[in-house]
C-alpha cells in the first residue's frame, strides 16, 4: 500500500527512479532473464522430443512388474538407477517423462503452425477485404472464443477418433483463432497507409498486397500469439491425453501418465509430480516467451492476447 | 440498447444451433447408437425395427429437427442410460455446475483482488513479482494436475477434505482447483487495468488537488479499474465451464461437465448432444447479460 504521508513530490520521484532492486526484478534484466529462460526450456524440451533416445536410460514401455512403484532414486537389480522412480508397471519415471515430449512438442507445434497458416490467411483475407466476409469471419471467431471448445474436442475425440491426425486437427481448429483476430487487426491498420496506397497505384493486386506487404508487417505480433498459443495448445493435448482421447496408449505421454497416476495417488507420488512438472515447465516456458515477445516486439498488443 | 440486446439475441441463437448442429454431426458420424444398443443376440431384422423406432432411418436433417424440437418441446427422446427425458436430467446436473461456478468467482475475486492491488501499488517490487509468478503459475498448470496435488496433499495425506463425491466439504477441493485459475487471469487483470488507471490525467488531477493517495486509489482508480474487470470475469463463465468438464469427472462432482464426460464414454449421445445445447446456451446468457451490465455500469459504452 502507498503510504498516504508520502508527499507528491517523492511519489513522482518514486516512478522515475525506481530503486536497484526493482530494476533488476522488474525492469530490463528480469525481461532478459525470462526470455532466454523460457527460450533455453523450450529448445532442451525440443531436444528431447527429437532425441529422447540420446537421453531417456531406459525403454520408456518396458518395465519389469519387480520394480513397480519405486520411489525417486530406486537401484533395480542389474545396478540401474531410476532418478524420478518407477511406474505402476516398473517402467522408469524419467524415460516416460522424457519420451512424453515427442508427443506434446510434436502436436502442439503442428497445431501451431497450422492453426496460425489457416488463421492469418483468414485474418488478412477478412481485414484486408472488410465487408460481409470480415464480420462472417469475426461472427464465427467470437463464437467459438465465447463457447468451451473443449466439449468439441473431447466430441471429437470419442466420435471421429483421437490419434495424432485426429489430434493436430482437434488443436489447429482451436488455434487459428487469436491468430485471426490478430492479423485481421494489423490488416485493417495497415489498409489505409501511404505504401499500400502506392502499391496500388503501381497496379499492385491484392495477392501481391496481402503476400508482399501486409504478411511482413504482422509478423511480429503473430509471433507473440504464437507462443500463447503453443502453451494453450499443449494444455489441451494433456487435458485430452488425461481423459484418454490421446495417442494410443503404450506412446508415453504426459496426460496419460497422469491419469495412470490417479488410482496410485497414496502409493506413488511420484508418477502423479514429475508428468505434471514437465507440462508445466513447457506451458509456462511458452507463455513467458509470449510475454516477453511481445514486451520486445509489440507492447500494443497488451490487450489482445 | 433494444436492439443491441434483439441483436445479441439472434447471435446467441445462431451460435446454439451451430454448437448443437456440430455436435450432433459428429455423434451421427460415430456410428450406429443402435448397434451399441440392442442386445447382442438379436438379428438384423431387430436392429433395423429399433433404427426406425428411434427415427434413425430417416434423413439427418430430419433427424436433428426432430432431435431440437423434442428436446425443448417433449419428453420423446430419452437418455439411452438413465431414460430420463433429456432437458430435466441436464438441468438437474447444471445446478452442480452453478454452485460450483458461483464459490469459484467468490473465491477467485476474493483473492485475486486484493492481491491484484497491491502488486500494482508495489510495482517492480519482490512482492509484485512473488505475485505475478504466482499468477502465471496459474495459467500455466493444467488444472487436472492442480487437481491431482490438491488430493494428494489435501485429501490424501493430511485428510483434512474428501477424495471426491457430493457434500459439503466435497466443494472445497474443485472449487480450489477451479479458482486457482481464475485467480491467475483476474490478478494479472486487475494488476494491468489499476497500472493503466492510475496513469491517466484524471489521476494526475486529483493528486493535483490535493486528494489524500489513499483516498485517489480507492475512490479514483479502483473505480475505474472495475469495470473491464468485471466484463472479463463475466467473459471467463466459458472457462469455467470448461475448466468444469475437466475438473468435475476427477471428483465425482455430479454438476454438468460430470453427466457429459460420463455419457460420452457411456455413448449416451443424446445426453451429450443436450448438455452441449444447455452449455452453450449457458455461456452465451451469461456473456450477454455482462454485456448488457457493462453498458450500465460503464455510460460511455453505451454511447457507441
Amino acid at each position: 500500500m502507498v503510504n498516504a504521508s508520502v508527499t507528491h513530490a517523492e511519489e513522482i520521484d518514486n516512478h522515475r527512479l525506481p530503486g536497484l532492486r526493482a530494476r533488476l526484478l522488474g525492469g530490463k534484466l528480469a525481461g532478459h532473464l525470462a526470455f532466454w529462460t523460457a527460450g533455453a526450456i523450450l529448445l532442451v524440451f525440443t531436444g528431447l522430443a527429437v532425441w529422447p533416445e540420446a537421453v531417456a536410460p531406459y525403454n520408456p514401455r518396458l518395465g519389469r512388474l519387480a520394480d513397480r512403484h519405486k520411489p525417486p532414486g530406486y537401484v533395480d537389480a542389474t545396478g540401474g538407477v531410476h532418478w524420478l522412480g518407477t511406474d505402476h508397471q516398473g517402467r522408469d519415471v524419467l524415460s516416460r517423462v522424457i519420451y512424453g515430449a515427442q508427443v506434446s512438442l510434436t502436436v502442439g507445434y503442428s497445431g501451431v503452425i497450422i492453426g496460425g497458416l489457416v488463421g492469418i490467411a483468414i485474418g488478412l483475407l477478412a481485414g484486408y477485404h472488410g465487408g460481409r466476409l470480415d464480420q462472417l469471419a469475426m461472427r464465427v471467431v467470437d463464437a467459438q472464443l465465447s463457447f468451451p471448445y473443449i466439449l468439441i474436442a473431447i466430441v471429437w475425440a470419442v466420435t471421429i477418433g483421437s490419434g495424432v491426425l485426429n489430434l493436430v486437427a482437434i488443436l489447429a481448429v482451436r488455434g487459428w483463432v487469436e491468430f485471426a483476430r490478430v492479423g485481421r487487426g494489423q490488416a485493417l491498420a495497415i489498409r489505409e497507409r501511404e505504401y499500400i496506397t502506392a502499391v496500388r497505384a503501381l497496379g499492385g493486386g491484392d495477392w501481391r498486397i496481402m503476400l508482399r506487404h501486409m504478411l511482413p508487417n504482422v509478423m511480429a505480433p503473430i509471433l507473440v500469439v504464437a507462443g500463447f498459443q503453443l502453451g494453450r495448445l499443449i494444455l489441451l493435448e494433456a487435458t485430452l491425453s488425461f481423459l484418454g482421447l490421446g495417442v494410443e496408449p503404450r506412446t508415453p505421454a504426459w496426460g496419460s501418465m497422469l491419469s495412470d497416476a490417479r488410482g496410485y495417488l497414496n502409493v506413488a507420488w511420484w508418477t502423479a509430480t514429475f508428468p505434471g512438472i514437465a507440462i508445466a515447465l513447457v506451458v509456462l516456458a511458452a507463455n513467458f516467451m509470449g510475454d516477453s515477445l511481445r514486451d520486445r516486439l509489440d507492447p500494443a498488443l497488451r490487450n489482445n492476447t | 440498447m433494444r436492439r443491441f440486446v434483439l441483436q445479441r439475441l439472434i447471435q446467441g441463437i445462431i451460435i446454439v444451433a451451430a454448437v448443437s448442429l456440430i455436435v450432433f454431426l459428429f455423434v451421427q458420424a460415430s456410428g450406429d447408437p443402435a448397434a451399441l444398443l440392442v442386445p447382442e443376440q438379436a438379428t438384423p431384422e431387430d436392429v433395423a425395427n429399433y433404427r426406425k423406432a428411434l427415427g434413425l432411418d430417416r434423413p439427418i436433417y430430419e433427424q436433428y429437427l426432430q432431435f431440437m424440437g423434442n428436446f425443448w418441446f417433449s419428453d420423446a427422446v430419452k437418455s439411452f442410460r438413465f431414460h430420463q427425458p433429456l432437458l430435466p436430467l441436464v438441468l438437474q446436473h447444471l445446478k452442480f455446475t452453478l454452485i460450483l461456478a458461483g464459490l469459484t468467482i467468490v473465491a477467485s475475486s476474493l483473492v485475486a483482488v486484493p492481491l491484484g492491488i497491491v502488486a500494482a501499488l508495489g510495482r517492480g517490487s519482490v512482492l509484485d513479482v512473488g505475485i505475478r509468478v504466482v499468477a502465471v503459475l496459474g495459467q500455466s498448470m493444467p488444472s487436472f494436475w492442480v487437481a491431482m496435488l490438491l488430493m494428494l496433499v489435501l485429501a490424501v495425506h493430511l485428510r483434512l477434505f474428501p477424495v471426491s463425491g457430493l457434500g459439503v466439504k466435497n466443494v472445497v477441493l474443485p472449487t480450489i482447483t477451479l479458482a486457482f485459475f481464475q485467480m491467475a487471469v483476474l490478478l494479472r487483470l486487475v494488476r494491468s487495468e489499476l497500472l493503466e488507471v492510475m496513469s491517466q490525467d484524471y489521476i494526475r488531477t486529483a493528486r493535483a488537488k490535493g486528494v489524500p493517495e489513499r483516498w485517489v486509489t480507492i475512490q479514483h482508480a479502483l473505480k475505474n479499474a472495475a469495470i473491464p474487470v468485471i466484463t472479463v470475469m463475466g467473459l471467463q463463465f466459458g472457462a469455467l465451464v470448461q475448466g468444469a468438464i475437466v475438473v468435475e469427472p476427477i471428483f465425482a462432482w455430479p454438476g454438468l461437465g460430470w453427466l457429459l464426460v460420463e455419457s460420452i464414454a457411456a455413448r449416451d449421445f443424446p445426453v451429450v448432444v443436450a448438455g452441449a445445447i444447455v452449455a452453450a446456451v449457458f455461456v452465451t446468457v451469461v456473456n450477454l447479460v455482462v454485456d448488457i451490465l457493462y453498458g450500465w455500469l460503464d455510460p460511455r459504452i453505451r454511447v457507441n
